[in-house]
Parts: structure tokens; C-alpha cells; sequence
């Protein structure tokens, strides 16, 4: 799963989002470093819906505009959370072997 | 709560969706209005157009999408693939039928044949114009002359009609004969000559057989390969290539939201199946247009496979132009008995 997905999920798991809503949302949870652009947005929006892991909740249409609001589907919800297992499983192995390195480090100073 | 609605500035309104012409007809029908509220959402209070990066990143996401195939249909990526292959061999046969305009027109049988002869009796010339299956058209004249042809006169006359004439080559011949005695073969000396003529693109190829009793003059033409030829068959062929992906693209999205999809879909890969031998003749022929380059006689060109004749060991002659109507009548059959109607998805109406 590609980032720019992954944010979109993760924006549309607490609340139903129509598009300017996501790219706010997306950009929030990555502390501004992922600023999505509405092509990319709406390529990655139509392949979800039809992998079915996004679905339509409700339109609002007023005079020529339309926001089309985006929900996450019971499917999206299970494959953010196998996501989420994996993405954390990878950190910690991360984190055990920066620890390992660190430990390295301090045994060449401090020979036992 | 619903925030406020973005206020329309005509001209920036009309910018975007200029730009979503990228797209396809049925993404821009479904989302476009969606995305047009989303851009201008986005846009500054005092923006009346687009950025210059904004603009192509809408250009190049629309073009991205009219390549893109349904998720998650791995057979819509196969036939893709078939259909592109296919439309690339109609691409090559395209440009080498435009390639082949490029070529000088051949002279009338009859006309070199006399240039090369001299005046002979119509009963004593043959003459053929053969459309071969794999190369470009050409010209046989065979005349039947007395005794004592002489290939001076032959390139005497041919430089006096136009022709470059490069002088002959002896060739080396063998003639039999019966003896009406004993009804046994007879070898017949016989003693030959090719010349070779060009004119305004035309390509002549002279063989003279002089017996003591006869002499025979044949005359092969064809027109040279023009160098505007390999370019335009390489521009077709790549042409077709993305044409081919692009209307599976289309094909695949029509397919997903018809009425009647397996219909649709058994239509469509009856069309593939009556496209696969037209296609590899095409194929066959575009690899023979390459390979042999530097072959003496008419070009090999892609589009003759279209011409009646024996292309395939099996079949009648006319098969890969049959095939070829065919597959794309059920094609286009295809398309229309997958039209829009049974769409789940409401479609919304641009503003």
C-alpha cells in the first residue's frame, strides 16, 4: 500500500470526507509533509472504490458544485488495520535493531 | 456542517474544466463537476487560472486515467495486451500503406516490355501483374522473339526511353529439346543476359535467352523502396500500439457498467480470435520488411498480407482480409452491445 493510499484511508476511517476534506485531513496526519493534488486524489479514490476498500456515503450538490463524500468500507477498514499491524511490526524490528547498533556503539567504549 | 461553497470565478471555472478534457468522457461525466468544486475549494481568493503546474498535473492525471484498466481484473489486462498487439499490426499496415503511396507508379507491361524488345505481335508477349501476399506489386512482360536478340539494341532502347541502364551480365542458361527422331532430350546451347534499368523510381530487371532457333526477353519491375517508407510503418505501428491500449481502456470501463457484459465480453473476444491470424501475417510481414532491407526485387511491405494469396498454407486466399472485416465488424458490434444502461453508479450532469 503506497502512502498517499494509506492517508487517504487513515483520513477516512474516523468520518466520512469529500475530497478537498481529505487533501485537509491527508495533510494534517503527515504534519504537512504529504500535500496530495486533486489529480492524484481522485485517480486514487476511483481505483479504492473500485477495490471496494472506499464507498459513497452522500452527495451535497448546490448551483453547478458538487462534494461527493467518501466513507470506508468494512473491507478498507480490515485492510487499513492489516496495514497498520504491518507498518508497526516493521518499526519496532527497526527500532530493536537501532537499539542493537546503539548497544554496539557504547560495548566498543566500554569493553566488558 | 457544511462549509461554505466555493464562489465561482467564471473564467478560473472555465479553465478547469477546459483541462479536464484530458480525461475520458465517462470519468469526466462522473467526477468532473466533484473535482472542479474540489479545485476551486483549493484555489486562492484572487486566482483567475490555473498554475502552470496545476494545469499539467490535471493534464497528465487525465491522460494517466485513459490508460488505466479496471482494478483488480487481471483478464482485462490480458485481452489489453491482445488488443494493443492487434492494433499495432493494423498501425504497421496503415503506415506501410501510406509508405507505399510514396512509391513511383509502375509502367504498363506492354509499354516496357516493347522498351526492352523491341516491336512484337501481342500473341507473342505474357504479361502479369502480380500482388503478392508479402511484398509491393510488380510488372512481368515475356516476349518471344526470332533468333539473334542482341542486348545492345535492348540497351540501346531502354536509354533512349529514359531508363538508366546498368550494362549486362552474362547468365549462365540451359535449354532442352526433344529429338523428333528418337524422342530423346536434347541439350540446346544457350547463351543469356541480364541487364538492369532504373527510372524515376522504377526498377527494371532484363534477362534475354538467345537459342539458335529463338530468343526470349522477360522483363521484371517494381518500384523502389522510398525513404519516407520505414518511418511512416514505425510511426503506424506505435500509433496503433497506443490506440489499441487506449480503446481496451475504454473498452474494459464500458464493459464493467454494460447491460449485458458477458454478452459484450463473448463478442469481444470473438473479434480478438478472428483478429489473431490477421495479425500475425501482419507481423510476419513487418519482421520481413526489416530483415531483408537489402533484398533485390519489390519491397516487402506490411499491408500486402491483406492481398489475396497463398500468405497461409491452409485456408482460402482470401482469408486474412475476411478475417480482418470480420474482427472488426464484432469489435465494433462489441462496443455497441456494450453501451451504457445498466450502470449502478448514477452519472452526475455537468454544470
Amino acid at each position: 500500500m503506497q502512502e498517499p493510499t494509506f492517508l487517504i484511508l487513515t483520513a477516512l476511517a474516523a468520518q466520512p470526507l469529500h475530497g478537498y476534506g481529505v487533501i485537509q485531513s491527508v495533510t494534517e496526519l503527515s504534519a504537512g509533509d504529504v500535500k496530495l493534488r486533486p489529480g492524484t486524489l481522485y485517480g486514487a479514490l476511483d481505483r479504492l472504490a473500485e477495490q471496494g476498500l472506499i464507498e459513497v456515503d452522500h452527495e451535497e450538490a448546490v448551483d453547478g458544485r458538487l462534494r461527493r463524500y467518501y466513507r470506508l468500507s468494512d473491507s478498507g477498514a480490515s485492510a487499513l488495520a492489516t496495514q497498520v499491524d504491518r507498518l508497526r511490526r516493521h518499526a519496532s524490528a527497526a527500532e530493536a535493531q537501532l537499539g542493537k547498533r546503539l548497544g554496539g556503539a557504547l560495548a566498543f567504549v566500554v569493553p566488558a | 456542517m457544511t462549509a461554505a461553497w466555493p464562489r465561482a470565478d467564471q473564467r478560473l471555472e472555465r479553465a478547469y474544466r477546459r483541462l479536464l478534457l484530458a480525461y475520458p468522457g465517462r470519468y469526466r461525466r462522473r467526477h468532473g463537476t466533484e473535482i472542479v468544486t474540489t479545485l476551486l475549494e483549493m484555489a486562492g481568493p484572487d486566482q483567475h487560472r490555473p498554475d502552470r503546474d496545476e494545469a499539467w498535473h490535471l493534464l497528465a492525471s487525465g491522460l494517466r486515467q485513459r490508460f488505466r484498466l479496471p482494478a483488480g481484473r487481471p483478464v482485462a489486462w490480458v485481452a489489453a495486451v491482445l488488443i494493443a498487439l492487434i492494433a499495432g499490426a493494423f498501425g504497421a499496415a496503415a503506415g506501410s500503406w501510406a509508405g507505399e503511396l510514396t512509391f513511383a507508379d509502375l509502367p504498363a507491361e506492354a509499354t516496357v516490355a516493347r522498351q526492352a524488345a523491341g516491336e512484337i505481335d501481342t500473341d507473342q508477349l505474357a504479361v502479369l501483374h502480380d500482388a503478392s501476399p508479402w511484398s509491393a506489386d510488380m510488372i512481368f512482360a515475356d516476349s518471344r522473339l526470332g533468333p539473334g536478340w542482341n542486348p545492345e539494341h535492348t540497351e540501346q532502347r531502354l536509354s533512349a526511353a529514359g531508363w538508366t541502364v546498368t550494362p549486362g551480365a552474362p547468365l549462365s542458361g540451359h535449354a532442352v529439346t526433344v529429338d523428333p527422331a528418337t524422342g530423346a532430350p536434347v541439350d540446346v546451347p544457350v547463351r543469356g543476359t541480364e541487364l538492369r534499368a532504373e527510372s524515376h523510381g522504377v526498377l527494371l530487371q532484363v534477362r534475354g535467352y538467345v537459342t539458335a532457333q529463338t530468343s526470349s526477353v522477360s522483363v521484371t519491375g517494381w518500384a523502389a523502396r522510398t525513404p519516407a517508407y520505414l518511418p511512416l510503418v514505425v510511426l503506424g505501428t506505435l500509433l496503433g500500439l497506443v490506440a489499441g491500449w487506449l480503446l481496451a481502456a475504454a473498452g474494459a470501463y464500458r464493459l464493467v457498467r454494460a447491460r449485458r457484459p458477458w454478452l459484450a465480453a463473448t463478442v469481444s473476444a470473438t473479434a480478438i480470435l478472428a483478429l489473431v491470424l490477421p495479425a500475425v501475417a501482419l507481423y510476419g510481414n513487418l519482421m520481413r520488411v526489416f530483415r531483408r532491407l537489402g533484398d533485390f526485387g519489390p519491397a516487402h511491405t506490411v499491408h500486402s498480407a491483406f492481398s489475396p494469396g497463398p500468405y497461409y498454407p491452409f485456408g482460402p486466399t482470401w482469408q486474412v482480409l475476411a478475417l480482418s472485416v470480420a474482427g472488426v465488424v464484432l469489435a465494433a458490434g462489441a462496443l455497441l452491445v456494450a453501451r451504457p444502461g445498466g450502470s449502478a453508479q448514477p452519472e452526475q450532469n455537468p454544470a
